[in-house]
C-alpha cells in the first residue's frame, strides 16, 4: 500500500458507518491488534551518519530489509540503535523511499553501487520513480553495453586448455592473431582476394591490336593466363570457405550467415562457367554471371574492421535509410506527375511518359543536373526548381542521423579496442597483487616456523621477529599450512619450484646420498623449465654454500655453526623420527615434511649461526616432534 | 519437417515486417537489452530468535555472520558459482573449484541449488559447535558425493584429488600423478574394517574414534567465532 494511503486507513474505516443501517448481514469482526505498541522513533546510525525515523514508517514495506525482522540482525544491543556498514549517501534515497513511496536516483550515484545499495536493503529497481526512470535505464543500459564488451574480449581472448582440432582451426579462422600459421592464412587470403580483384578489372582493359582485328581487351588476348590466374584464385576460396564450414561450430549458421554467402557468390560463377561454356545460349547468361565477380570485394570486410564497421553502421540505421528511400520515392513520383503534365504541351519535350520523368527528377533532386532532360516550359521550369530546392532538403535530413550512428560505433569500437589494450595491463597488475598475497603465506611460514622453533630454544625476547600478521592473517596461514599437512605436500614459489626440479634432475648423478631428498627415486626432469643456474651441487652437501643459492633448510639454523657430520647425523635422526611419525598416515617415502626448505635472506643467518650449539641436540629432538605433531593433525 | 515449415513461416513473416517497416520508415524501437533481469529472488531469513534456538550460536555471533553472508550475497542466497568465488579466494595458489563444488552440495541439504543463510548456519552449527558424532556424520555426508550412504573408492579418490587440486603446482616435493591415489588407498586400509571396497557410516565413525590424531584435529576448529 502507498505510503500516504495508510495514514488514511482509520478513515475509510470509520467511514464505513454509513454502510451500517443498509446492511443485510451482521458484519464480521474487526481484526484485534495484537502487540498495540506505541510508534517510537528509532535510530538508523549508516556508517556513523545517524538517521531516525518512526517504526511505522519503515514498516510500509514489509518485504524490505528495514521493513522486515532481517533488520534485527543489525541491531546492536549496547547503542540500541540500528547500525549498516553501508554507503549514507545513497541511503538517504533509501530512507526518503519509505518516507514518500517514490524511490530517487541520484545522478552524481554510480550505477552499480547504486544497484547494490539496493540489493542489499531488497528494494527492487523498478520501483523508481518515472522522474529518474529514464536515467537510470539509460546508464544501466551503457553499464551493460561496457560490460558485455569486456566479457566479449574476455572470451576471445581465454586460452582454454583443451580445444578439439576443429576449434582451434575455427578459434584461428575468426581470430588470425592466435597463431602465426592464421596469420599467415589470413594474409595469403587477403593477397589472393586482391589480386582476383585486380584481374577483373584489368580483364576489360584494352590490351593492344592483334594485326588484322579490332583491338582486344586484355582478358581476350591472354586468355589462358587470365583463366589460369582466375582458376587459382578460385581455388584458393573454395578451399577456404571449404575449411571454414568444417570447422564452424554450427554448420547451419555459418551457411546462413552474411559472410559465407558472400564466399558462394564469389566462386559460384567459375564453377557455372565450367559447366556451361558448351552451350551457346546460355554464354549471354553466363557473361551476366561474370559480374558477380566483382562481389569479391566484399570478402576484405573479414580484413578490415573498418569495412566491417560501415557494414554494421548501416545495418543499425537500416530505418533511417529506409525512411530516406521512402520519402525520396514519394517526392520523385510526385515531381515526376508534375514535370510530366507542365512538359507535355511542349513539342520534342523528352518527357514522353512519368518513368522517364523519373530520371530527371531525380537527377535533379540530387543536384546532380546532366543536362540530357531539360523542361522548356515555363510552368516546367518553375516546378523543376521547385523540385531541386526541395530535393537537397530531402537529402539532407536523414544524413546527420546516419552519421552520428557512424561515429557513435566507431568511437565504441575504439574504446573498446583501449579498453582491451590497458586490460592486459590491468591483470598483469593484478596478478602481481595476487601473487604477493599468496607470497605473505611463504614469508610468514619462514618467520613463524623461525618464531617457533627459536620459541623452543627459550628465547622468549625473539619471539617477536618478523613482521607480525593480523588475527585474520594468521588464521588464514593456518589454514593454509593445515592443507599443507592434509597432502604432506608444501607451498612454495615458482623459483623454488624450478631450483628443485633442476636439484633433482641432478640428483641421479652424485654418488652422495643426501637422505632428505632420497624420496625421489627417479624423479624426472620433465617438471622443469630450462634455466641456466649455477646448480652444482646438491643442497645438503653444501651447505655453507647455500647462502649463495638463498635455500636452507630450518634445522640447519641451529646447526649453522657445526662441521658436515653432525649435519649428516642430525639429519638423518631427523628423518627417522619423521618417518616413525609419518608411517601411519602414509605409504609413499615421501618424508620431507620435518625439513621444511624455505628460502630465507642471507640476513637471517648470521643470527641462526648465533645460537648455541649446545642447544642444539634438544631442539633437534623437539623440532621433530613438533613436526609430527603438526603432521597429524589432519589425518582427515 | 512441421517445425521447419513453422519456423520458415516465422521468418517469413519476421521478414515482411522488416520490409514494412524499411518502407514506411519507422524508427527503431527499444530492443530486448533493454529487457534488464530485475528478478530478483530475495530470501528473508527467519527471525533471530528462532535462529538463536535451532544453533548453537548466540544472537552476537548470528550477527556477525549474517553480515558477513549478506555482505558477499544480499539477495540472500548464494548460488554455486559465488560460493567457489568467495572459497577460492583462500586458495590462491591452486585450484579450490572442485573441492568447493562438493562443499556447496553438503551445505546445500535440500538441493535447490542455493544456499540460504539457515542452511549455512545450521551447517556451521554443527562443524564448530556440535558433537564430535555430528561433526564425522557431516563429514561423511561430504566425503558420500552421491548421497547414497556409502563411500566408494572414486568417491574419495574424487575428493582426495579436489584437495591436492588446491595446492596448485608450485608444491615441494613435486605432486606426482599417483600421490592422490595412494592416500585414498591408505585412507581405505585404515577406514574399511571389512574390507568390501565401501566404506559405511558406522565404520567410518568406528574408525575415526580410534584414531587419536583425528579425534584431537576435529577439535582444532573449536574457537573459530
Amino acid at each position: 500500500m502507498a505510503a500516504g494511503v495508510a495514514a488514511w486507513l482509520p478513515f475509510a474505516r470509520a467511514a464505513a458507518i454509513g454502510w451500517m443501517p443498509v446492511a443485510n448481514c451482521p458484519m464480521p469482526l474487526a481484526p484485534a491488534d495484537k502487540n498495540k505498541r506505541q510508534d517510537e522513533l528509532i535510530v538508523l546510525n549508516v556508517s556513523g551518519r545517524r538517521f531516525q525515523t518512526w517504526r511505522t514508517t519503515l514498516e510500509r514495506y514489509p518485504d524490505t530489509l528495514l521493513g522486515s525482522t532481517e533488520k534485527e540482525f543489525f541491531f546492536n544491543e549496547d547503542t540500541k540503535e540500528y547500525f549498516f556498514d553501508r554507503d549514507p549517501e545513497v541511503f538517504r534515497c533509501v530512507l526518503n523511499f519509505y518516507r514518500t513511496g517514490k524511490l530517487h536516483y541520484p545522478r552524481y550515484e554510480c550505477i552499480s553501487a547504486y544497484d547494490d545499495e539496493l540489493a542489499f536493503y531488497g528494494i527492487l529497481p523498478e520501483i523508481i520513480g518515472d522522474c529518474c526512470y529514464e536515467e537510470y535505464k539509460d546508464r544501466k543500459r551503457e553499464n551493460a553495453e561496457r560490460l558485455m564488451d569486456d566479457n566479449d574480449s574476455e572470451n576471445n581472448q581465454e586460452s582454454m586448455p583443451s580445444l578439439s582440432f576443429r576449434q582451434t582451426m575455427w578459434r584461428a579462422f575468426e581470430n588470425p592473431h592466435t597463431s602465426t600459421l592464421a596469420l599467415v592464412f589470413y594474409y595469403v587470403t587477403g593477397f589472393f582476394i586482391a589480386v582476383s580483384v585486380i584481374t577483373n578489372v584489368v580483364e576489360t582493359v584494352p590490351c593492344g591490336t592483334v594485326p588484322g582485328s579490332k583491338e582486344l581487351p586484355c582478358g581476350e588476348r591472354y586468355s589462358v593466363a587470365f583463366f589460369c590466374l582466375d582458376t587459382a584464385c578460385v581455388m584458393i576460396f573454395t578451399v577456404e570457405y571449404l575449411l571454414r564450414l568444417f570447422a564452424a561450430p554450427s554448420r547451419y549458421r555459418f551457411i546462413r550467415s552474411v559472410m559465407s554467402i558472400i564466399d558462394v557468390v564469389a566462386i559460384m560463377p567459375y564453377y557455372i562457367g565450367l559447366v556451361m561454356t558448351n552451350n551457346e545460349d546460355v554464354s549471354g547468361a553466363f557473361v551476366t554471371l561474370r559480374v558477380f565477380r566483382v562481389f569479391r570485394i566484399f570478402k576484405f570486410s573479414r580484413h578490415s574492421q573498418g569495412l566491417r564497421i560501415l557494414g554494421y553502421t548501416l545495418k543499425s540505421c537500416a530505418s533511417e535509410l529506409g525512411f530516406l528511400l521512402f520519402s525520396l520515392t514519394m517526392a520523385i513520383i510526385i515531381f515526376a506527375t508534375v514535370m510530366f503534365y507542365a512538359e507535355k504541351g511542349s513539342s520534342a519535350s523528352k518527357f514522353t511518359s512519368i518513368p522517364a520523368s523519373f530520371w530527371y527528377t531525380i537527377v535533379t533532386m540530387t543536384t546532380l543536373g546532366y543536362g540530357d532532360m531539360v523542361p522548356k516550359t515555363i510552368a516546367g521550369k518553375i516546378f523543376g526548381s521547385i523540385c531541386s530546392l526541395s530535393g537537397v532538403l530531402v537529402i539532407a535530413l536523414p544524413v546527420p542521423v546516419i552519421v552520428s550512428n557512424f561515429s557513435r560505433i566507431y568511437h565504441q569500437n575504439q574504446r573498446a579496442d583501449k579498453r582491451r589494450a590497458q586490460k592486459k595491463a590491468r591483470l598483469a597488475r593484478i596478478r602481481v597483487a595476487k601473487t604477493g598475497s599468496s607470497n605473505a603465506y611463504l614469508h610468514s611460514k619462514r618467520n613463524g616456523l623461525l618464531n617457533e622453533a627459536l620459541e623452543l630454544m627459550g628465547t622468549p625476547e625473539e619471539e617477536h621477529m618478523g613482521k607480525t600478521t593480523s588475527l585474520i592473517e594468521s588464521q588464514h596461514h593456518h589454514l593454509l599450512h593445515c592443507l599443507e599437512k592434509t597432502t604432506n605436500h608444501e607451498f612454495i614459489d615458482e623459483q623454488m619450484f624450478e631450483q628443485n626440479c633442476m636439484e633433482s634432475s641432478m640428483q641421479n648423478y652424485p654418488s652422495t646420498r643426501s637422505p632428505s631428498l632420497s624420496s625421489h627415486p627417479g624423479l624426472t626432469t620433465t617438471c622443469c623449465s630450462r634455466r641456466s643456474k649455477k646448480t652444482t651441487h646438491l643442497p645438503n652437501s653444501n651447505l655453507p654454500a647455500t647462502r649463495l643459492r638463498s635455500m636452507q633448510e630450518l634445522s640447519t639454523i641451529h646447526i649453522q655453526g657445526s662441521e658436515q657430520p653432525s649435519l649428516t647425523t642430525s639429519r638423518s635422526s631427523l628423518n627417522l623420527k619423521a618417518d616413525d611419525g609419518l608411517r601411519p598416515n602414509c605409504k609413499t617415502s615421501q618424508i620431507t615434511t620435518a625439513i621444511i626448505s624455505i628460502p630465507t635472506p642471507p640476513a637471517l643467518t648470521p643470527e641462526g649461526e648465533g645460537r648455541p650449539p649446545p642447544a642444539s641436540p634438544g631442539s633437534n629432538t623437539n623440532v621433530p616432534a613438533v613436526a609430527s605433531n603438526v603432521v597429524k593433525v589432519s589425518a582427515l | 519437417m512441421s517445425g521447419c515449415s513453422k519456423r520458415c513461416k516465422l521468418g517469413f513473416v519476421k521478414f515482411s515486417q522488416t520490409i514494412f517497416k524499411l518502407i514506411t520508415g519507422t524508427l527503431s524501437k527499444d530492443k530486448i537489452e533493454d529487457e534488464l533481469e530485475m528478478t530478483m529472488v530475495c530470501h528473508r531469513p527467519e527471525g533471530l530468535e528462532q535462529l538463536e534456538a535451532q544453533t548453537n550460536f548466540t544472537k552476537r555471533e548470528l550477527q556477525v555472520l549474517y553480515r558477513g553472508f549478506k555482505n558477499e550475497c544480499p539477495s540472500g542466497m548464494v548460488n554455486e558459482e559465488t560460493f567457489k568465488q568467495i572459497y577460492a579466494q583462500f586458495f590462491p595458489h591452486g585450484d579450490a573449484s572442485t573441492y568447493a563444488h562438493y562443499l556447496f552440495h553438503a551445505f546445500d541439504t535440500t538441493q535447490t541449488g542455493s544456499v540460504k543463510f539457515e542452511d549455512f548456519v545450521t551447517a556451521l552449527s554443527i562443524l564448530l559447535r556440535g558433537t564430535v558424532h555430528e561433526k564425522l556424520r557431516w563429514t561423511f555426508n561430504l566425503y558420500d558425493i552421491n548421497k547414497d550412504g556409502y563411500i566408494n573408492k572414486e568417491e574419495m579418490m574424487d575428493i582426495v584429488k579436489a584437495i591436492y587440486d588446491m595446492m596448485g603446482k608450485y608444491t615441494y616435493p613435486v605432486l606426482k600423478e599417483d600421490t592422490p591415489r595412494q592416500h585414498v588407498d591408505v585412507f581405505f586400509q585404515k577406514m574399511d574394517k571389512n574390507k568390501d571396497g565401501i566404506v559405511t557410516l558406522d565404520e567410518f565413525l568406528e574408525s575415526c574414534q580410534e584414531d587419536d590424531n583425528i579425534m584431537r584435529s576435529l577439535q582444532l576448529f573449536q574457537n573459530v567465532m
